[in-house]
Formats: structure tokens, sequence, C-alpha cells
């Protein structure tokens, strides 16, 4: 299972998407020259090197191309409304819809009852907003073009009446602008993936601009090759067309692809201590942990970093990792690890928390930076930062004896589930359960993910031969196992 | 149609406790201060925003209270904060911490300020131990950073103000690390000294706490602030 269960690229936009320039064919031998020049196979159809193809082609989806050359947002805006209606929300919400903006006041959507189907009409103003040009075709693209241009020269008479007397371009744009805030907000109310990039100044109402295109720090292939000198001109050296050139749309493509899997590919949070930590720890030799730390002791018995459970569990679905778990952080420092990141967690994310013992707590040390004490000190001379031993040992039995710091942990869990409703959350606690419980642990145990934890320990799959509480490497397959068929069940109600 | 009225929420110590509040603690300063206004009991900040603004105060402030705790009642209280109230919180010194009781509860620490109530299983020397470690070093301004940015994060859309009295000069050990003191006054309105009541009764009683116009000056610049 995987979070690429989309089925469908759904593209608009004008001939910068659809490949204007590079189009095959008798009036064109801008195919030679890629070939000649560059040794590129030779296309049939400019549709197959533009990069809505190679997009498509990444996410192994159907492709929906409904760019068309010469249109632009009026056109955008019905054809995409059109294939919702056609597929239905169930398959509109398979669908990932990648939507390139051209501007409404020089591309106008017309239907013609001679043709019984929509026409393209680009109209030209003078700064005075007096015409300049007009023109209407069924398709610039010479291998999709059906009629002349000449056939709707008749029509050109009075399309040019009814836009003198009907329509005025600035108001148009505003309307087209509205119908595009209504379509964005159907994809936001239903949550329909979808990202946009306009070639205009698009209006003044703020839209999600976390659904704005970013690729290369531009929005549109036209305005890459614009800056980056990539159009068909720029590419093959000869006055030929300035739309963006076959090169420009694989560069294009790859940096799109990255930008949807950064912007769609969930991410998995780890928060925890030694429990929920990276299986390689990337110790430094000279460090005495490089001996020490619990896991190259295992590497060192196992010839092997065994993953550990959040691993396994980020290659299942296929999500980005991010693990923060950190051996012997108290539940504050998992709590504020959090904090640190919290503006950072999308709606699709997982998070993991692997509480631990509430006696742990934290003070400072000589390099300013918060220790971590978590067992009884039995050496007089274990002072940090001023702190004595005797004090340290007080505090942790306080810790210990009294169930008030469990409600402490209990109001970390609730902000963070509270202001994580959207993600999918599990709270793991590790040190394992009690018989006996107060209402405040109570309620704690209450909001684990799962109440027992009877997994194989180290000291179980060496032998004894050292002694070490964690997770084995069946431990941490067996536990990442049951995460997986807990995950498919809550996302199966979903 | 029924008008919805707002709510200032209010957390933090003692500052943040109405004068009326004051008289239900065991503290002697409300009723001396009381005498020296001549039986008139000020408003404090809290009332003169609500009132300017047409607003419900709910106040979680308490005396004494640690950092921790002052997070810890937003954290219980949190959901219950409604689209244009208005969120206010003092935080207060960093040296203050909780330890358990003896009746599983909380005692929040103020230290050196002889043998606190406290629990039986940790003496004098370690609560002081503990607070001249929090004085020591800056890094204990992170849990408070963190507690405003976590708070930003959840009330996004509402206005939220945070504010403290603690004027922290002290030398810090704070090493190559970053100037966390800094990062959090950064996170307040700026730090300004308002009028306590020991210069305006003259020394005449000795409370740190904020006069009459102390409050007023504090309430305008809050104003002012919130009008932004």
């Amino acid at each position: 299972m995987s979070w690429r269960n989309y089925k469908n690229i759904y593209v608009n936009g004008c001939s910068f998407t659809a490949g204007g320039g590079l189009y095959p064919g008798q009036f064109s031998n801008v195919v030679d020259e890629y070939h000649n020049q560059f040794g590129i196979k030779k296309w049939k159809s400019e549709r197959e090197i533009t990069y809505p193809q190679k997009i498509a082609n990444h996410f192994n989806c159907n492709l929906v191309d409904d760019s068309q050359c010469g249109s632009g947002a009026p056109r955008l805006v019905r054809k995409t409304w059109e294939y919702i209606r056609k597929v239905g929300l169930d398959e509109a919400k398979k669908t990932i819809f990648l939507l390139q903006i051209n501007n409404p006041i020089n591309r106008i959507d017309f239907y013609s009852r001679r043709i019984n189907d929509y026409i393209i009409v680009n109209v030209e103003y003078n700064d005075d907003l007096s015409f300049k040009y007009i023109n209407v075709v069924d398709s610039h693209s010479t291998t999709e073009s059906i009629y002349t241009s000449q056939f709707f020269s008749n029509d050109t008479k009075d399309i040019l009446f009814y836009l003198k007397n009907f329509h005025d371009p600035l108001k148009y744009n505003d309307k087209i602008y509205n119908e595009l805030l209504g379509l964005f907000s159907f994809f936001e109310f239903h949550g329909i993936e979808y990202f946009f990039g306009f070639d205009y100044h698009g209006g003044d109402i703020n839209l999600n601009e976390n659904r704005r295109v970013n690729v290369f720090g531009f929005e549109t292939i036209e305005h890459m090759s614009n800056s980056t000198k990539s159009s068909i001109y720029n590419e093959i050296g000869k006055d030929y067309d300035r739309h963006p050139g076959y090169f420009a749309h694989q560069k294009w493509a790859d940096g799109y692809i990255n930008f949807i899997e950064e912007k769609m590919k969930p991410t998995l949070w780890v928060f925890g201590d030694s429990f929920s930590s990276k299986s390689d720890p990337q110790i430094d030799p000279s460090s005495y942990l490089y001996t020490e730390d619990f896991r190259m002791k295992y590497f060192n018995f196992k010839g092997y970093f065994p993953p550990s459970y959040p691993e396994i569990v980020a290659k299942e679905f296929d999500l980005n990792l991010v693990n923060l778990a950190t051996p012997s952080f108290s539940n504050d420092n998992i709590f504020h690890s959090f904090i640190e990141v919290a503006d950072k967690i999308k709606p699709n994310d997982l998070l993991f928390f692997g509480w631990t013992y509430v006696t742990r707590f934290n003070i400072a040390n000589e390099r300013n930076e918060l220790s971590n004490v978590n067992i009884r000190r039995d050496d007089n001379n274990s002072i940090e930062g001023g702190v004595s031993m005797k004090a340290k040992n007080e505090i942790l039995y306080n810790r210990d004896v009294h169930t008030i710091w469990v409600k402490l942990l209990n109001n970390y869990l609730k902000i963070i589930n509270q202001c994580n409703k959207e993600n999918l959350i599990l709270h793991f606690y590790f040190p394992g359960s009690k018989k006996h419980f107060d209402e405040y642990e109570k309620e704690f145990f209450d909001q684990l993910s799962f109440s027992e934890n009877m997994y194989q320990r180290i000291f179980e799959d060496t032998n004894d031969s050292f002694q070490d509480g964690h997770y084995s490497e069946k431990g941490h397959r067996d536990f990442a196992n049951d995460i997986i068929k807990k995950i498919k069940l809550i996302w199966k109600h979903k | 149609m029924e008008t919805q009225i707002n709510t200032l929420w209010i957390y933090g110590d003692s500052f943040s406790l109405t004068f009326k509040q004051h008289f239900e603690t065991t503290n002697d300063w409300p009723q001396k201060y009381k005498n020296f206004k001549n039986g008139i009991i000020p408003k404090h900040f809290s009332e003169i925003i609500a009132e300017k603004l047409g607003m419900n105060i709910n106040t979680y402030a308490q005396g004494g209270i640690s950092n921790i705790n002052i997070f810890d009642r937003f954290v219980g209280t949190f959901p219950l904060i409604q689209e244009d109230d208005i969120v206010i919180i003092n935080w207060t010194a960093l040296n203050r911490f909780p330890i358990a009781t003896n009746e599983n509860n909380f005692t929040d620490i103020i230290p050196f300020v002889g043998h606190p109530k406290q629990n039986d299983n940790v003496s004098l020397n370690t609560t002081n131990e503990i607070a001249v470690n929090r004085d020591s070093y800056s890094i204990y301004y992170c849990e408070v950073i963190n507690y405003c940015r976590i708070i930003n994060h959840i009330l996004k859309n509402n206005k939220v103000i945070h504010w403290t009295w603690i004027d922290d000069k002290k030398e810090l050990i704070t090493l190559d690390r970053p100037d966390f003191r800094k990062i959090f006054y950064d996170y307040l309105v700026p730090f300004k000294q308002y009028e306590t009541i020991t210069e305006e009764t003259k020394g005449f009683f000795v409370d740190q706490h904020y006069s009459e116009k102390g409050h007023i000056d504090l309430a305008n610049d809050l104003l002012m602030f919130l009008k932004k």
C-alpha cells in the first residue's frame, strides 16, 4: 500500500503545456533538427514529449491532457469541470490536477454552432482597449487543427461585433477569476489534489499558496524557459518558435515531479527515546558511545544494523521518514522536539510518539544543554550544572511515586492530538503497562495505540550475551507489522 | 439576533490576577493597598481591556505559578477558546518549577523564600540546587520559547499576546548557544517597566505588583498592540 494511489493526472493549459512549436509534420522540421543535432528520437505527436506525459509516466497514471494551443483560463475552467462531471467525484479524488493558467483577456472561449464545438478566440487589445487583432481557430496546433483559419473568417466579424457590444475584457477577467476560485474551492472542499501556476497576474483574492507551483522558483514552464533561455529557438539555434523547447519540457517535468513528490508524499514523524531511534546511530568513532551505544553493541552481534520499526513502516508505505527520537530523551524532550517541527507537519503526515518513563527529567549541564536524568545516581561526584546526586535522586523519587506527573504527560497528548486532528497519530509506551492504575495512569494508557508490548528484546535474541531491554530485530519487525496492520485498518475505515 | 460576546483569556501568575481576585488569597498586601487607595479597588489591566473591547474575561492565572503550569492551564482550557477570542499570557520567572506533593498535586517552587510548602521527599537543598541551575543557564529559555511557539501555532487565527514582568538582566551561562533570552523576548510585546505599588506608595509598603497606574499603562500598551 502506498500514498501513490492516484489513477489519473489531469493537465490543462495553453501551448506552453501542449507542446506548442514542437509540431512534427510538413510545416515544420523541428523534429529533424532535434534528431540531427541531439540524436533525439523522432516523435509523431508533440504530446509524446511534453512534460505532462513524462509526469504521468513517472507516477504510472493515466494522462488526461486537456491543454490546447491558444487557450486560456476560460477554457481551462470549463474543460476541468467537464472532466470532473464526466468521471464523477470518486474518480476526481483519484486524480491530480495540474493547471497552467493563461490570460482570459486574450484567450476567450466561444462555441461555434457551425462545427458544433468550442473554438479558440485570441484577442489582442491596444492600450486604449481598442482591438488590435482577433484570431479564430479550432486549434493552433498543426497536427490537431481540423479547420483552416479561413474557415472562420466570416465568424470573426460576428465575434468582433459581440465583443465590441457585449463584452468588457476586465470584467471578463474578474468573472473567470471567480470561476477559478469556485473550482479551487471545490478541490479544497473535497480534498482533491491540485496545483496551479499563472502565466499572468491572476486576481487579488488569496489562493492557497501551498498549491501554487514552485519548480526551480517558477510557477509555469513558460516562466522557466523564458528566464533560462530554453525555448525551441534557444535550443536548436535557428529562427524557430519561442515556445519551451524539448529540453525545457524534460527539465520542467523532472522539477515538477520532485515538486509533487515533496508536496504529496507524506512524512512519518517519529518522536521518542531509544526505543524509536534510528537503527544506525552514526556515532563518531572517537565518541565513547561508539562502543557503548546499544545499537553499536547489537551491530557487533548481528554484523549489520537491523531496521527499527519506523524504518520498516516508512518503507512499507513509501513515506519520507523524519526520525527525531533520541536515546534517553525525557517526555519533556519528546514533547519539545514535536513543538520544534509542529509547523512543518502536513495534514497527510503520520506521527508516532514513543513515550517513556515519567521519572526522567532535564537539568542544564555545563555545556548549556539539557541533560537527561533517568536513573538513580550512586556516585557522590555526579554533579551536573551544580545539581548534586542527592538532589537528582530526590527529584527522580518524587516523580516516581506521584502520578500527578502523568497528568502533565496526558496534557501533552491532548495538545498533540488536538492540533493535529487530520493526522494519523499513534502513541506508544515502551516501559510496559502496569496492573494497577489510578485515574491519571488510566487516562494515559487509554490513549495508547497498543496496550501490550510483548516483543522480543535484544537480551532474548542474544541469549543474554549482552543484557539489553530494547527490541531485537525480530521485536522491531513484529512491532512494525502490528503497526502496519493498524494503519491499514484505520485507512480502510477512513 | 443575539450578539455573541467574545472572551478575553488570561493566563499567568499573580500579575494576571485582578485586585479583586487577590483579596481571595491569603496575602495582606491587597488590603493594605486598598486602604492606601482610600477603600477603592483599582482596575486590573484585564478588566480595562475587556471593558474597552466589550468582552468577557476568563482568568486562569495563579499567584506563584511556574511557566510549566501556566502552559498546563492553557492546555487544559484551549479547546474552549473561540474564534475572535483574545488570549493574553504572562510568563513568569524561569527558576520556578513544580514538584509533586504528598497529596499528589503540584506545588510550584518559588526558590530562595524559606522552606516552601513542599513534599517531604524533596529537601530545601534540592529545590535550591535546581533553582540555581534554572537561574544560571540560558537553555531554560527554550522551554518557554516552545510554549509560545506551540500556542501561536494552535491559535493562529486568534490574537495572542505574550508578555512578562520579569526584567531579566542577570548574567546567564550561554556558551556558544544562540541568544535564547533575546529569542524569547522577541516573542513578547516589547518589554517595559510599569509603576509598581512600592513606587506609588513611595516605599510605604513594599510590593512589586503593578499599581493602578501601572495597570492602566499596561492595558493601553496591550490595546495598542491588539490594534496592530
